[in-house]
């Protein structure tokens, strides 16, 4: 004895809410997204600090960054922008050398991590059964043993000499995270309407997850990616702290390193230590800004609150 | 709770430990050749004296059998770390793992269990302040501003403490954790507890500062949701008081999630704050994983990160154990 | 059925306006409206989804949240304005003066609590620390008079059916007496055997209580049967109050008209059909008379002015220029139109014409 003519939507106090992806939103999507600060900063911080980092490279001469390259333990000065370090390095080139190569690993890692992630999470979650129960239960595996002391015992061994090399080693770890978070959404996604209409009109299982998943999980897929590289640079740096890292192309947590081993704060030498920290902030602040921006783009509510 | 879900959760705890402990195994056999001799020839190349080196790499043979083939040695491996017998440290040698282990593991587990817990309180409940209508504008900003810190390395901030607070203004000690000349023998008194908890607020407080961001945003996400539930309106309905609806309605169901991450975090805590210990000298595991990497003593190392798992699958154990009796219904899904 | 008068109205809502601030401005979801609710009364709202009912309703609780605001009218519970109350002042009346069945009672329960620490929240709340063991008496006797055995005190909520939280919900809501009762959708999530048996145990205790009762239907079947009167709600404007009979024999207003129509009889052997068209976006809704892009009767002079609340009877209101103005629609030559013609072909075999889905 149901009325026709009485959709049973959601409660009525609510608003029009607009969602998140789909031809309706799309417009709101692009006037938000101009409009949000969160990313607008990040994006800028970011950018702007690799585009500093890489046009630098070629105005800056790579041979200051080299052992005796200049005078030892310097001040800032004309000379030498920011002081040089304990061995001669002008700190200066090896900040604007040293930050694309720091990038460079999370973004190897991040690129693989999230690749794997996103194959497994769509593979899991799609299918489902025994498929998935092996997926995710290593995936909660791998979140749980402690990647970074797994990293150092294997550093520790390995010995790594490249960049590129420690980013695949970091890469065995950045997969977890994006497969668990891909995972659960695919599982939603796939209880919503359409996933069964495309089934009934005809659709295979790779198309639906080429055509009506992957587009829907998009801004997971890019949490999970800069979640990805953000993990890879901490780990990184961790590692390299540890005094693990490769030590011979300049990057961030090399000259935390050195600076550190050079008891730099203790000797008063802040234009050592305080360029890279000030460095990594950046990357890790604009990654964070980055990924509320696309957590608030996944959850509408979020966004409500964030005014 | 039912059998199925313990079994369950037993059969998880072991395949975390079986995963991690493998891969312990796995590692130190990649390179190639006889690891304890490359090993002691690569301290000895070093210019570290190792003495009775000839009795140390028997003594790892014999321990190890690294005469067997393969599955036999892994076979040997699993049954010592299932007595917890992990051997010997190559650089104190003849002091066990354990035994090292034993002894930085209260200064580790003092600093960290307390600092995470305080993080965990802090961070919960600013990250359900963060969200809820009553909070002030002032409120609200001073978490936002802590929520800022979240990404932000742990390391960095001791760095930056250590630069500041305890170089550049005195404020605070910079390293130890007791003042020097003073012996935990000579008297454990209470001025011994002030200026051991004076050693240890500023690596505290850098590890606290830079982990409440982390739990502020966990529990902000979830609140949101929780906050959308019809039975949070029917609590207002009802006529409930502000405070009660925040506690026993939106916090007592958005926290739910935030126990797992506390577990492992707790878990964490045995491996200590690797770094944070090396720039405040702090004698706890982490400084003591430090000095096995630099000394390459892998026994050491592979000791401490077992002794972590462990702890790590322990602490997930616990929790899920308790986890029914925190979320009624866990039990029913799993009759 | 109607029920007499017998003294001053329990609730009396005057020009009560919500609200909604979007970025593109107001969405009026609640315009203007006033009713009375009588002692002991059961009051139905019907209407399409989205209309305001609940909006309404949750105006009476003031639980309107933001970007909704309460812009203006009066809701007298007893002759005094609660819209005047302080926060506190108003905490204390929810339940203990008015209390709420919720829409989605499956949800509505906290997961993490025992029924028994739930329904005693409420008591505890407003009446003041109880003994246990008198706590324990109560509730069970609560859950008693809603058809519940005492130890459903014991469980959590996973552990009941959908009719059994309704149950509780209802056995909650009755806890502290409460002078109304407000029933949202109560039995929308069951199925209609369980429905039935709900209703009749809402009502059961709503009787005992002397309350009244505001009850929004998903089901109009069900509301023609319990409600005393009705209100017709469409796009936030009350267009028609009248005793339930009456309104579901002689509708006065198109909309009203279109609605019931609709309702499939078993009697007449015809399906129930849909109103053509859908409700009006409320962000840029039509001019005056809301209901005229979908109304067969419509003329120019229902876009040029607002239609007054027009009285049919003591009980009987509707807001139509059909029966306010009826000259316009002569006027207009439409000689099928008129108030009489509607009356007609709502009461009998035949709906309006073009009510009819294409």
């Amino acid at each position: 004895m149901t009325t026709a003519f009485m959709p049973e939507t959601g409660p009525e106090t609510a608003p029009a809410e607009e969602s998140s992806i789909g031809t309706r939103g799309l417009r709101a999507s692009v006037r938000y997204w101009l409009g949000n600060w969160k990313l607008s900063l990040g994006l800028a911080m970011i950018i702007g600090l690799t585009g500093f980092s890489i046009f630098g490279s070629y105005i800056v001469d790579f041979d200051l960054t080299k052992v005796a390259a200049g005078d030892f333990n310097a001040r800032p000065s004309e000379k030498y922008l920011l002081g040089t370090d304990n061995v001669g390095r002008d700190v200066w080139a090896l900040i604007i050398h040293g930050i694309h190569p720091s990038l460079k690993v999370g973004l190897i890692a991040g690129v693989l991590g999230t690749a794997v992630g996103v194959v497994l999470g769509v593979v899991g979650g799609y299918y489902g059964g025994s498929t998935d129960a092996v997926i995710s239960t290593m995936a909660d595996i791998f979140l749980t043993i402690p990647s970074l002391l797994i990293l150092v015992v294997l550093a520790s061994y390995i010995r790594t000499t490249t960049l590129e090399f420690t980013a695949l080693v970091i890469a065995i770890f950045a997969w977890a995270g994006p497969t668990r978070l891909i995972r659960s959404q695919t599982l939603s996604l796939r209880e919503r309407a359409f996933v069964p209409l495309a089934k009934l009109s005809g659709q295979s299982d790779f198309e639906i997850a080429i055509k009506q998943i992957l587009p829907n999980l998009l801004p997971y897929i890019m949490a999970g990616f800069v979640g990805a590289v953000s993990g890879a640079i901490l780990a990184l740096v961790g590692i390299q702290i540890l005094g693990l890292g490769p030590l011979f192309t300049p990057n961030l947590g090399m000259i935390l390193q050195a600076a550190y081993e050079g008891a730099a704060i203790f000797r008063g030498m802040w234009w050592w230590w305080v360029p890279p920290t000030a460095a990594l902030m950046i990357i890790f602040i604009s990654l964070f800004l980055i990924s509320l921006a696309l957590d608030e783009l996944a959850n509408p509510r979020l966004r409500e609150r964030a005014k | 709770m039912s059998l199925t879900y313990i079994l369950r959760r037993l059969g998880i705890f072991f395949l975390i430990l079986w995963v991690a402990s493998t891969l312990n195994f796995v590692i130190p056999r990649l390179a190639p050749g006889d690891p304890i001799a490359a090993l002691i020839g690569e301290m000895e190349e070093q210019g570290a004296t190792v003495e009775n080196s000839a009795e140390l790499i028997n003594l790892f043979r014999e321990r190890f059998g690294l005469d067997d083939p393969l599955p036999i040695q892994y076979l040997k491996y699993m049954a010592a770390l299932a007595r917890f017998d992990l051997g010997y440290s190559i650089r104190f040698f003849p002091a066990t793992v354990s035994q090292i282990v034993a002894a930085a593991l209260p200064y580790t587990i003092g600093l960290l269990t307390a600092t995470s817990l305080i993080t965990f309180v802090l961070g919960i409940l600013a990250g359900a302040l963060l969200v809820w209508h009553s909070t002030p504008q002032f409120g609200r900003a001073v978490i936002t501003f802590f929520m800022m810190l979240a990404p932000i390395p742990y390391y960095l901030l001791a760095i930056i403490f250590v630069s500041v607070l305890a170089f550049s203004l005195g404020w605070f000690p910079y390293s130890g954790v007791v003042s020097v000349g003073r012996l935990a023998e000579e008297g454990f008194d209470f001025g011994y507890i002030v200026d051991l908890v004076y050693h240890s607020l500023l690596p505290a407080f850098s590890i606290i500062i830079a982990g409440v961001g982390g739990w502020v945003l966990g529990m902000r996400g979830m609140m949101v949701t929780v906050l959308g539930e019809d039975y949070l309106t029917l609590a207002e309905a009802k006529g409930l008081k502000d405070r009660r609806i925040f506690l026993r309605y939106a916090m007592r169901n958005a926290i739910l999630p935030q126990f797992t991450a506390l577990a492992i975090t707790l878990g964490y805590v045995v491996s200590g704050a690797t770094i944070v210990e090396l720039i405040f000298s702090y004698p706890g595991m982490g400084l003591r994983l430090f000095e096995a990497i630099n000394s390459n003593d892998f026994p050491v190392i592979q000791g401490i990160t077992f002794f972590l798992v462990v702890s790590i699958a322990v602490a997930i154990l616990i929790i899920d154990l308790i986890y029914p009796w925190l979320d009624p219904r866990i039990t029913y899904s799993r009759k | 059925m109607t029920v007499a008068i017998e003294s001053a109205p329990l609730l009396q809502i005057e020009n009560l306006r919500v609200y909604y601030w979007t970025q593109a401005g107001p969405v009026k979801a609640v315009d203007d409206i006033s009713f009375t609710i009588n002692p002991k009364e059961r009051f139905g709202f019907i209407g399409e989804s989205g209309c305001g009912k609940t909006t309404t309703i949750m105006a009476i609780l003031r639980l309107i949240k933001r970007p909704g605001r309460i812009e203006g009218g009066k809701i007298l519970l007893k002759g005094s304005d609660i819209l005047t109350l302080s926060d506190e002042e108003m905490r204390q009346s929810r339940w203990s003066r008015i209390s709420l069945i919720p829409q989605g009672a499956m949800n509505s329960l906290n997961p993490v609590m025992r029924v028994q620490d739930q329904i005693a929240d409420a008591i505890v709340t407003h009446r003041g620390a109880v003994p246990i063991r008198e706590l324990r008496e109560r509730i069970g006797d609560l859950l008693e008079t809603v058809q519940l055995s005492a130890e459903v005190a014991d469980m959590y909520p996973h552990e009941l059916s959908g009719g059994m939280k309704q149950r509780v919900c209802i056995a909650m809501a009755t806890a502290l007496e409460p002078e109304l009762i407000i029933a949202d959708e109560p039995t929308s999530a069951l199925d209609v055997v369980v429905q039935k048996a709900v209703m009749e145990t809402l009502i059961g205790v709503q009787e005992r209580l002397n309350a009244s009762m505001i009850l929004i239907g998903h089901d109009m079947g069900m509301t023609a049967q319990v409600a005393d009167r009705v209100g017709v709600m469409y796009a936030g404007k009350l267009v028609e109050v009248a005793g339930t009979r009456e309104l579901f024999r002689q509708p006065q207003h198109p909309y009203s008209q279109a609605l019931i129509s609709s309702l499939p009889s078993i009697r007449e052997k015809k399906r129930g059909g849909g109103i053509p068209g859908l409700p009006p976006f409320l962000l840029n809704p039509p001019q005056n008379c809301l209901f005229h892009p979908r109304c067969p009767h419509a003329v120019a002079f229902c876009q040029e002015t607002p239609p007054p609340m027009h009285r049919i009877r003591t009980s009987h209101m509707a807001a139509c220029h059909l029966l306010s103005a009826p000259e316009q629609f002569d006027s207009a030559g439409e000689s099928d139109g008129g108030v009489l013609g509607a009356t007609k072909a709502a009461a009998g075999a035949e709906a309006p014409s073009g009510h009819q889905t294409r």
